[in-house]
């Protein structure tokens, strides 16, 4: 979703005035009615007024809400629920760091998650879990984001494990008596090839 | 991607191994005749899972023949012949072997740098040679955003990986189209993300000690203990699943060999590049 001071068309630091202005405006122009005749204008004129009508409900909120982080909360994770993860972590992005409880830090996580920012959303996640080490949410999501990988290539690597185990063949690492005698008579070899002798017998 | 992208050859059937060396002999020979002899040199296998990716979505049949090469002169050498997939792959190779031999020029002080005078010469003028304007615009670019990035000592490591991410995107998917460009450029963002992260992980201790930006140092107290290398490992492995999620977009049944040569890279070779952050009690010791 486009920055909401942009479909809106006014500056940042607006008043709530200004953007109630521009949201009639707007809404005059794009009214419906207009485009009775044309059915294409008419779509694209429905589009463009939901857009604004998501604009001025997040900028109208945002002021009214600041103070009281938990109903916004819930509008986001109702945001989350519904698909709206862009929206969502635009309301988050805006709120105060006063505001960034554990639950915030959890909500981000998801927002991140989802954008497939797999570091950032764990570093949120234990961020949160250590903020409210009791909520059994967050250790969940916790537990489930550092569990995920857990199986991976099980289907294709499980041979690699089995796979010599069965069938005798077993490489200890050392070396075995052949190995020794082997050593001893390459040894023997080399000496007596210069003059000298290292084992009697052979 | 250099030298990190590679399979576990014990695992490998003999006739798949077989076959993914003589694609890296293919590459080598199609990047001294096309991007110049010395410029070979440069060449890591990261190439040949390049190649194997986009042979599966182009669908170029391959030939092998025995050939005699400088490198190896006493024995004849299993090589794929040459094919468009191939010469492609060695352009664009040298193109991001110079992208990264002038990365380490900026980096790196002291004796090494005369050897690395040289080898950039050679290698800007194998990526004039390889003709692909485009390709290293992107890389540029991506490179300053990083270099930005590094500059301004930033601590979200999505952001840095994002950037090899989008390069490598870009050069799996160059010149492909439809559905196969999708596949390719998820491949290439998801092993990048992947590779420039695991990378930075595995230098940290290094980059720490040099004094050397890490995203890593810049995390928390910049310990990068216990629990953030466990997050950093489950991370790590979520852009696997992601890597997998694409790979298994392939046409595997077009080219069951090279898909098996693919699995293998991405179940056993990647997944061992990021044994060493895993949690000690979990970690099991295959038996051999």
């Amino acid at each position: 979703m486009r920055d909401p001071y942009t479909v809106l068309g006014v500056a940042p630091d607006a008043t709530e005035e200004e953007i109630k202005a521009a949201y009639r405006r707007l809404a005059r122009r794009y009214h419906p009615d207009h485009f009775a005749s044309d059915p294409q204008a008419a779509r694209e004129a429905e589009a463009k007024m939901k857009e604004i009508n998501e604009a001025y409900d997040i900028l109208t909120r945002k002021g009214g809400s600041a103070g009281n982080g938990q109903a916004t909360f819930a509008e986001i994770r109702q945001k989350i629920n519904n698909g709206l993860f862009a929206d969502a972590e635009l309301q988050l992005d805006r709120m105060p760091a006063a505001a960034r409880t554990a639950e915030w830090h959890y909500l981000k996580s998801i927002v991140l998650m989802r954008r497939g920012w797999q570091n950032d959303a764990m570093r949120e996640v234990e961020t949160a879990c250590m903020m409210d080490p009791n909520n059994p949410e967050y250790a969940r999501a916790r537990e489930m984001l550092r569990n995920r990988f857990a199986g991976f290539g099980n289907a294709y690597g499980q041979s690699r494990s089995t796979r010599y185990d069965r069938g005798g063949y077993t490489q200890t690492g050392g070396c075995s008596s052949c190995d020794v005698c082997t050593g001893l008579i390459c040894a023997d070899c080399c000496c007596e090839s210069i003059g000298f002798d290292l084992i009697r017998c052979i | 991607m250099f030298g990190y992208v590679k399979p576990v050859p014990e695992e490998l059937l003999v006739k798949e191994h077989a076959f993914y060396r003589a694609l890296y002999c293919g590459i080598c020979r199609a990047m001294q005749k096309h991007t110049g002899r010395l410029s070979s040199l440069a060449l890591t296998y990261d190439s040949v899972f390049y190649a194997l990716v986009r042979l599966m979505l182009t669908g170029d049949s391959c030939t092998a023949r025995r050939f005699h090469c400088a490198v190896h002169p006493c024995r004849c050498r299993q090589c794929v012949e040459e094919t468009p997939t191939l010469v492609f792959t060695a352009r664009a190779f040298a193109v991001l072997a110079y992208g990264r031999v002038r990365d380490e020029q900026a980096d790196r002080r002291g004796l090494i740098r005369i050897p690395l005078f040289f080898a950039a010469r050679v290698l800007r003028r194998a990526a004039r040679r390889a003709n692909l304007p485009q390709l290293a615009e992107r890389m540029q670019e991506e490179l300053a955003a990083l270099a930005a990035l590094e500059k301004a000592c930033c601590s979200s490591i999505d952001l840095v990986a994002d950037c090899s991410g989008r390069m490598l995107g870009e050069f799996f998917a160059a010149e492909l189209e439809g559905e196969g460009r999708e596949i390719a450029y998820d491949i290439g963002f998801h092993l990048g993300r992947f590779v420039a992260a695991a990378d930075a992980a595995e230098d940290y201790e290094k980059d720490k000690k040099n004094g050397n930006y890490n995203p890593y140092l810049y995390i928390g107290n910049g310990a990068f203990e216990e629990g953030e290398r466990h997050a950093a490992y489950a991370a790590l492995g979520g852009e696997l699943l992601s890597l997998e999620e694409a790979i298994l977009r392939l046409p595997h049944d077009r080219y069951p060999g090279a898909g098996n040569i693919i699995k293998n890279i991405l179940y056993l070779g990647l997944r061992d590049r990021i044994a060493f952050l895993e949690p000690q009690e979990r970690r099991e010791e295959p038996v051999l």
